[in-house]
């Protein structure tokens, strides 16, 4: 079975307008920062949301004329939202009358003893599990996961993403999940697709999205760094800032480079050794994160680099100090934008 | 303070204590009391049926005039009763607007029961409009949502999470409707007159009383009418008498 959204809404000045499929047992992941219009994608699918063209067709067959009631998608929302004047059990038996099996689904994310507890008597995590077997009971077609896993505090949210792990890959039917979180994206999701106003940036697998990214908030996301510019078809590019960056080999045109913070090295005097790209900045930030240090560098380009704690104490880096940054050539990942 | 408390305090005193209750047990006192028990549940039963989905459509539906049936259906609330009775009168009395064509398929309205039930939920029915709507307004939509992706259609989304979750509201707002009912004078005299046993409720019987020679009675059933305010006040007290 193959879930196809190729849809555009309209909303005011928001504009939505993609085309995205999703076979039947894979997880796509729809992520991007906020306002992009994941959610209202969602909804669009759903039929929670008027679509100003285009439509949703699951096996080539529209179903964007059908009633959401009508429609058998399974639809877990961001905070759970369970009916507060219901049990867990009635909960999960609003969409599958058959109580015994709406039961099973409860005693599936264990719990079978929550059965006749008020929403307001469970804990975050737990509120949502009951919301993925409410979801789950009624056996639909498709899938639709709206940021589960957003209001949680670290812990629940391990152990609640395992479950929805266990669930979604015994799930028969395409699903699609909104998330802002690169980790459930990695370990919940087969193929990543990245929006930003209203349109698809880029898509491909989680690995693939990371380590090259074609939009700054992926970027950010994967911690890399992420420059635009001109490809000349040897070994320089041009950047959209201005300045030349070397590396091994860079196609003609309209390029992206990518360069990890971890290849970015710091000198306080010009460096003497074999790196191709050499430039003086000013240390706009230093954030210690446990063995290492993330520092931020303002200049053309500004740039972010990752050093041992220990040569951070060496080079008495803060804020404000100025600093030479070193790129070796090799280090530099090119690829067509 | 003073102005509020010594007048139900005036009644107190005034009590006839030692027999309240031959008072009460008289056929008349009966006839009133039990008439008005009747038509104000059929009042509140009447408000329920028009008032929810009124209320309802008001909260979740935009369409033009609006506001135009808002003011409409708000009005008994600031209307002097008796003008509302005499209104009633105009419209579905013997000579009235629509009175003779109700009287050709049998239905008679002014100086009946059912008139007295008429000019109660006329009045009444405001205060649960409005308590309902602004209930149905706050609620959260969400929820409606996530019933629908349940394969809830229109019908049991109303039924099994809409309307429960503004039950207390429901609640709240049939209580005031009930109780505004109970003590409608005004309207009810004017339009559907001071029959004993037919259209003679509670407040109508205490005016007459207390006009004729027989302010015992007017007192004690004036006082079951105050335990029943009380009663509704303190039933509701969660809602009014909190301060957050």
């Amino acid at each position: 079975m193959t879930l196809r959204a190729a849809l555009r809404v309209e909303r005011g000045a928001f504009v939505l307008d993609v085309d995205v499929r999703c076979e039947s047992g894979r997880t796509v992941a729809i992520v991007g920062p906020n306002g992009a219009g994941k959610t209202t994608l969602l909804r669009a699918v759903a039929g929670l949301e008027a679509l100003t063209r285009g439509g949703v067709e699951l096996d080539g067959v529209a179903i964007d004329g059908v009633p959401p009631e009508r429609r058998r998608v399974g639809f877990m929302f961001q905070d759970g939202l369970l009916f507060p004047h219901l049990s867990a059990l009635d909960n999960v038996a609003f969409g599958q009358p058959n109580r015994r099996r709406a039961f099973d689904w409860l005693e599936r994310v264990g719990l079978g003893d929550k059965a006749s507890a008020r929403p307001s008597e469970l804990s975050g995590g737990e509120a949502q599990r009951v919301a993925m077997a409410r979801a789950l009971a009624p056996d639909p077609a498709i899938l639709l996961l709206d940021e589960p896993l957003a209001a949680m505090d670290a812990a629940t949210r391990n152990e609640v993403r395992r479950m929805l792990k266990t669930h979604l890959d015994g799930f028969a039917g395409p699903r699609l999940l909104v998330t802002h979180d690169p980790i459930d994206a990695a370990i919940l999701a087969d193929e990543v697709v990245v929006l930003d106003r209203g349109a698809v940036m880029q898509s491909g697998t989680p690995a693939e999205i990371t380590a090259r990214p074609r939009h700054p908030w992926v970027a950010d996301l994967a911690g890399l760094n992420l420059f635009r510019g001109d490809g000349d078809g040897g070994t320089t590019i041009r950047t959209s800032v201005g300045v030349t960056l070397h590396a091994a080999a860079a196609p003609r045109g309209a390029v992206y480079a990518a360069v990890s913070p971890r290849a970015v090295s710091l000198h306080l005097d010009r460096p003497a050794g074999s790196a191709r790209n050499v430039w003086s900045g000013t240390v706009a930030a230093v954030e210690p994160l446990g063995a290492v240090v993330r520092v931020r560098i303002d200049g053309t380009p500004s740039i972010t680099g990752e050093i041992t704690a220990a040569s951070a104490e060496e080079l008495h880096l803060e804020a404000g100090c100025a600093v030479w940054v070193a790129v070796k050539a090799t280090e530099v990942d090119v690829y067509p934008a | 303070m003073a102005l509020f408390a010594v007048p139900i305090i005036a009644l107190a005193i005034r009590a006839p204590w030692s027999n309240t209750w031959s008072t009460l047990r008289t056929g008349e006192s009966l006839d009133a009391l039990r008439l008005s028990l009747i038509t104000s549940l059929a009042a509140t039963a009447v408000a329920l049926a028009l008032g929810v989905p009124l209320a309802w459509v008001q909260a979740r539906v935009a369409y033009p005039g609006k506001r135009v049936v808002r003011a409409v259906t708000t009005l008994p609330m600031v209307l002097p009763p008796v003008v509302g009775g005499a209104a009633l009168l105009l419209a579905f009395g013997r000579r009235g607007v629509v009175g003779p064509a109700l009287a050709d398929v049998g239905v008679h309205l002014p100086f009946t029961t059912g008139g007295a039930i008429l000019a109660e939920a006329f009045v009444a029915m405001p205060f649960l409009v409005l308590t309902l709507e602004a209930a149905f307004a706050t609620s959260d939509r969400q929820l409606e949502e996530a019933a629908q992706m349940l394969g809830a259609g229109p019908w049991r989304v109303f039924r099994r999470v809409t309307l429960p979750l503004v039950r207390p509201s429901l609640v709240a707002g049939a209580v005031l409707c009930w109780a505004r009912a109970l003590g409608e004078f005004g309207a009810t005299i004017t339009f559907a007159g001071n029959l004993q046993g037919r259209t003679q409720t509670l407040p109508l019987f205490v005016y007459v009383k207390l006009q004729g020679a027989d302010a015992d009675a007017a007192v004690v059933l004036s006082l079951v009418l105050v335990a029943i305010s009380l009663a509704v006040l303190i039933a509701l007290r969660d809602r009014w008498l909190t301060v957050p």
